[in-house]
C-alpha cells in the first residue's frame, strides 16, 4: 500500500498510525506527487490530530523526544522521499529504542543525520543572509519586511533567533516560495499565507542604506585575495536575489 | 526614539559614505571577523543579541565572512609602521568618523540584519588615549543611548592607559591587542614607535580582569591544552572564598558561572593577530609565540594574516611579490590541532622541521613522521588517540564513540560516519583488519600527496599563485 497524505507532518504521522493499525506501507507520498504513476495500490490518508498526537507521544516514549524533533527537521528538509525515509527511522528506532541515534554508522540513521544537518545548515545561513528592508504599515508606523526563498521550510525555525533579537520592531519573513509569511510584534508571530506576489513599497531613504551597505561590501574585499569559488561555496548563487549587496559587483577603480 | 537617528544618518548620507569607503579601505587588512565566544539574550525595549557560535552575514569576493562592520574609527596616523597601509607616510586620503555617525551606521545596517555587531580599530590619531578615548564614545552611544545588544569587538591601541582600557572592556564582548611582528627584533625595525610593553601591557590587565571575574576561559574545546581551569572555591564564613586544592570547574560550571556575572569584562575574551611574511620568521617561531599566547594570556584564538605587499619599503617583500596564502592555510590547521585536537606546538614543529610542509597537512605531516603511534584500533583507541588519525575530526570521533557504546563499527560504518577514508585508511585498523598500505611504507607520502591532486586545496582559487617563488 502507499499512503498519501495532505503535506502536514501531522498528516506524515497519520500515514504513520494506518502503517502499524491498518495495513503496511511501502511509500509514502505528499498529495502534490501523487500524480506520478505507481505500482502498488494507494489510499489517502484523512489527517486527525487524536491520531497523531498518539504516534508522537510514542515516538516520544518509546524511543526519545530528540528522535521525534529529528523527525521534524528531516520532514521540513522537503527533500522528495523523506517521508518513507521517516517511516524506516521512527520503525526502526522502535526495535531499537533510546539508542537509535547512536547508531551513526546505520543507513536508516545516517538519512536522517543528513537530512537534519541539511535543514540546520540553511536555518544557520538564513539567520545571516535575511536582509530587512524598512517598510510602513497603512498607519505610517515602520516596519522590517524580508523575502527569503530557502530550499528547506525553516520559517519556523528562524523565528525564535529574531524575535528575541528584535525586541521592539515589528518585522516579517516572506517566504515567497511556499507563498507564506511569519509576522511579529510585540515578542507574539503568527504564520499567514502571502503570495509570492507581494512586493510592498520601501521608505524613500531605504535606498540610501543599502546603497551604503553594497560601497562597504565591496570595498571590505581584498584585491590580492580574490577568489569566487570560495565565495560561492559559502554563499551559493541561488540565495543571491535576495541579498542587497550583489556578490559579483566588483568595486570601482580607485 | 526608533527612527530618529536614521534620519540624522540620511541627511548626510554622501559624507558618511565617503568616510565609509575610505576607513572600510584602511581596515580591512585586519583578518579576525568573527562575533563569536558569547551568547546574549535580547532584552524588552532594546535591540540585539549575541550567539555563542558567532553568525556571517555575507561573504565579499576574497572568500572571507563578514560578520561584523569592520572599520577604522580614523586613519590619520602619527606612526610609521612600515608595513602598515595606513603609516604617516602613505599617500592615502584621510578622515575620521564621529561617535555619533558610526552608533547611527552599526545601528542602520544591524536592524536590517547586514550585521552581527560593530569592529572596531583606529589608527593613532593623536595618542592613542585620545584615540581610544573616542571610539569608547561610540561604544557608549551604542550600549547607553541605543539600547545596543549586538557584539562589539575594540581593537585596543598599543599604549592605552589601564583605565581606558577597562572602560573598553566592560562595553564590549571581545577585546584585542594586535602584536604583528611575531619577535621584538621585527618590531623595532618595522614598527619603531610601538614598544612590546605597550603591547603586552594591556593584554596582561584584559586577562587579569576575566580572571578576576574568574571568567576566563582560553582557547579551543575540551581537548585543548589552552582552556583555562577555574579552581573550585568553598565558601568559608561570610564572603571569603578558599581554593579547593587541585579541584576545578567543569567546562559547564564555568560556563554557569561566568554567565551570572554582572558588568562582565569582555565575556567573549581577547584574541590578536600575527602578520605572516613580512619578516623572515619561521613557522617555528610563529607557533612557539602563539602557545605562549595561549598559555599566558589564555587568548581565545591567535589569527594569521598572509602579509599583502602593498608598500615600497627596502625592509619588506618587493610590492607585488606573492601573498603566502597557503602559508596562511598551514598555520591555521595547526593552530587548530593545537585548539581542538590536543596537539602542542612543539609537535607539530620543531628545530629539525622549522616550518610546515606546505605539500601535505600539519596533521598528515605529524603522522608520517610517527609511524609508531599507527596504526591505532577504531574499535579501542581513546578520543586522545583517534583525533590524532589523519581524515578523522571532533565530529567522527564523537560519533564513533558514540556508536561503540552500542555496537563494534565496520569499515563500511566509517564511511557513514564521515570520516575521510582515503586518508584514514592508512593509519587505522578495524576490528584487527587493516585496509591500506603499511604506513611505514616509504612510498606512502606519494599516495597520499596523489591522492589529493598534489595539493589539498579545495577552498584555494586554482589560479591564485600558492607558492611563494
Amino acid at each position: 500500500m502507499e499512503y498519501v497524505y495532505d503535506g502536514t507532518f501531522d498528516g506524515l504521522l497519520c500515514c504513520l498510525y494506518a502503517h502499524v493499525y491498518e495495513e503496511a506501507a511501502q511509500a509514502i507520498l505528499p498529495e502534490a506527487d501523487a500524480g506520478q504513476l505507481g505500482l502498488a495500490p494507494r489510499r489517502k490518508v484523512t489527517t486527525r490530530s487524536r491520531e497523531a498526537d498518539r504516534v508522537a507521544d510514542a515516538i516520544e516514549k518509546k524511543i526519545s523526544r530528540n528522535c521525534l524533533r529529528r523527525c521534524y527537521r528531516a520532514f521540513l528538509s522537503g527533500e522528495p522521499g523523506v517521508e518513507t525515509d521517516i517511516l524506516a527511522y521512527v520503525f526502526y528506532g522502535f526495535s531499537k529504542g533510546k539508542d537509535v541515534d547512536l547508531l551513526h554508522g546505520d543507513p536508516i540513521v545516517r538519512r536522517i543525520d543528513v537530512l537534519n544537518h541539511k535543514v540546520g545548515r540553511e536555518t544557520e545561513r538564513m539567520l545571516g543572509m535575511i536582509r530587512f528592508g524598512l517598510i510602513r504599515d497603512p498607519e505610517g508606523q515602520p516596519i522590517l519586511y524580508a523575502h527569503i526563498a530557502p530550499d528547506c521550510d525553516l520559517l519556523q525555525l528562524v523565528m525564535p533567533h529574531f524575535l528575541n533579537r528584535y525586541r521592539r520592531e515589528p518585522f516579517v519573513i516572506h517566504d515567497i516560495k511556499r507563498e507564506k509569511a511569519a509576522f511579529s510584534t510585540d515578542g507574539r508571530w503568527v504564520m499567514q499565507t502571502l503570495s509570492r506576489d507581494f512586493s510592498p513599497e520601501y521608505t524613500p531613504d531605504e535606498e540610501a542604506c543599502r546603497a551604503l551597505w553594497r560601497r562597504y561590501f565591496t570595498n571590505a574585499a581584498i584585491q590580492e585575495r580574490i577568489n569566487p569559488r570560495c565565495q560561492k561555496n559559502f554563499m551559493p548563487r541561488r540565495y543571491w536575489q535576495h541579498l542587497v549587496e550583489n556578490p559579483e559587483e566588483k568595486r570601482a577603480p580607485i | 526614539m526608533f527612527f530618529s537617528a536614521y534620519n540624522e544618518l540620511m541627511k548626510n548620507a554622501e559624507a558618511v559614505m565617503e568616510k565609509l569607503k575610505i576607513l572600510t579601505d584602511a581596515a580591512k587588512y585586519d583578518v579576525s571577523c568573527s562575533s563569536s565566544g558569547h551568547e546574549r539574550r535580547g532584552k524588552k525595549g532594546q535591540l540585539g543579541s549575541a550567539s555563542k557560535a558567532g553568525i556571517c552575514h555575507s561573504w565579499t569576493a576574497d572568500g572571507r565572512c563578514i560578520s561584523l562592520l569592520k572599520v577604522l574609527y580614523s586613519n590619520r596616523c602619527v606612526y610609521d609602521c612600515e608595513y602598515c597601509v595606513n603609516r604617516r607616510s602613505a599617500q592615502v586620503e584621510r578622515t575620521s568618523f564621529t561617535p555619533q555617525e558610526l552608533a547611527d551606521l552599526t545601528m542602520e545596517f544591524y536592524r536590517r540584519n547586514y550585521i552581527e555587531g560593530l569592529f572596531l580599530s583606529s589608527a593613532v590619531d593623536g595618542t592613542p588615549d585620545r584615540t581610544g578615548e573616542e571610539m569608547c564614545r561610540a561604544f557608549q552611544i551604542l550600549r547607553e543611548e541605543q539600547g545596543f545588544l549586538g557584539y562589539i569587538h575594540a581593537k585596543i591601541i598599543p599604549g592605552t592607559s589601564p583605565e581606558l582600557v577597562d572602560r573598553i572592556g566592560r562595553l564590549a564582548d571581545r577585546v584585542s591587542v594586535n602584536i604583528e611582528l611575531p619577535s621584538s627584533e621585527g618590531l623595532e625595525k618595522l614598527a619603531p614607535q610601538k614598544k612590546p610593553e605597550g603591547i603586552l601591557g594591556p593584554m596582561d590587565q584584559i586577562t587579569r580582569s576575566m580572571a578576576e571575574q574568574r571568567a576566563l576561559v582560553g582557547a579551543g574545546n575540551r581537548y585543548s591544552h589552552y582552556r583555562y581551569r577555574v579552581p573550585l572555591l568553598e565558601e568559608e564564613g561570610g564572603s571569603t572564598y578558599v581554593a579547593s586544592a587541585g579541584k576545578y570547574l567543569t567546562d559547564r560550571q564555568q560556563d554557569a558561572l561566568a554567565h551570572q556575572k554582572k558588568d562582565r569584562f569582555a565575556p567573549a575574551g581577547q584574541t590578536t593577530q600575527l602578520i605572516i611574511g613580512a619578516t623572515e620568521d619561521s613557522d617555528l617561531k610563529i607557533l612557539a609565540l602563539s602557545h605562549s599566547l595561549y598559555r599566558k594570556f589564555y587568548m581565545r584564538r591567535v589569527y594569521f594574516s598572509a602579509y599583502i605587499p602593498l608598500n615600497d619599503s627596502p625592509l619588506l617583500p618587493a610590492r607585488g611579490s606573492n601573498v603566502p596564502l597557503l602559508r596562511e592555510h598551514r598555520l591555521y590547521q595547526a593552530d587548530w590541532l593545537m585548539r581542538f585536537y590536543g596537539f602542542t606546538a612543539d609537535e607539530i614543529v620543531d628545530n629539525g622541521h622549522p616550518n610546515l610542509d606546505l605539500e601535505l597537512d600539519p596533521k598528515v605531516s605529524w603522522a608520517l613522521r610517527h609511524p609508531e603511534c599507527f596504526p591505532v584500533e577504531i574499535n579501542k583507541a581513546g578520543a586522545e588517540e583517534l583525533l590524532r588519525i589523519p581524515g578523522i575530526g571532533n565530529t567522527s570521533v564523537v560519533r564513533i564513540l558514540r556508536q561503540r557504546k552500542l555496537a563494534p563499527l565496520r569499515y563500511d560504518d566509517l564511511k557513514n560516519i564521515g570520516v575521510v577514508l582515503k586518508r584514514a585508511k592508512y593509519f587505522i585498523t578495524i576490528g584487527g583488519k587493516h585496509y591500506g598500505t603499511a604506513v611505514k611504507d616509504t612510498m606512502l607520502r606519494e599516495h597520499l600527496l596523489m591522492q589529493s591532486g598534489g595539493l589539498q586545496l579545495s577552498f584555494l582559487d586554482p589560479k591564485t599563485k600558492l607558492l611563494g617563488e
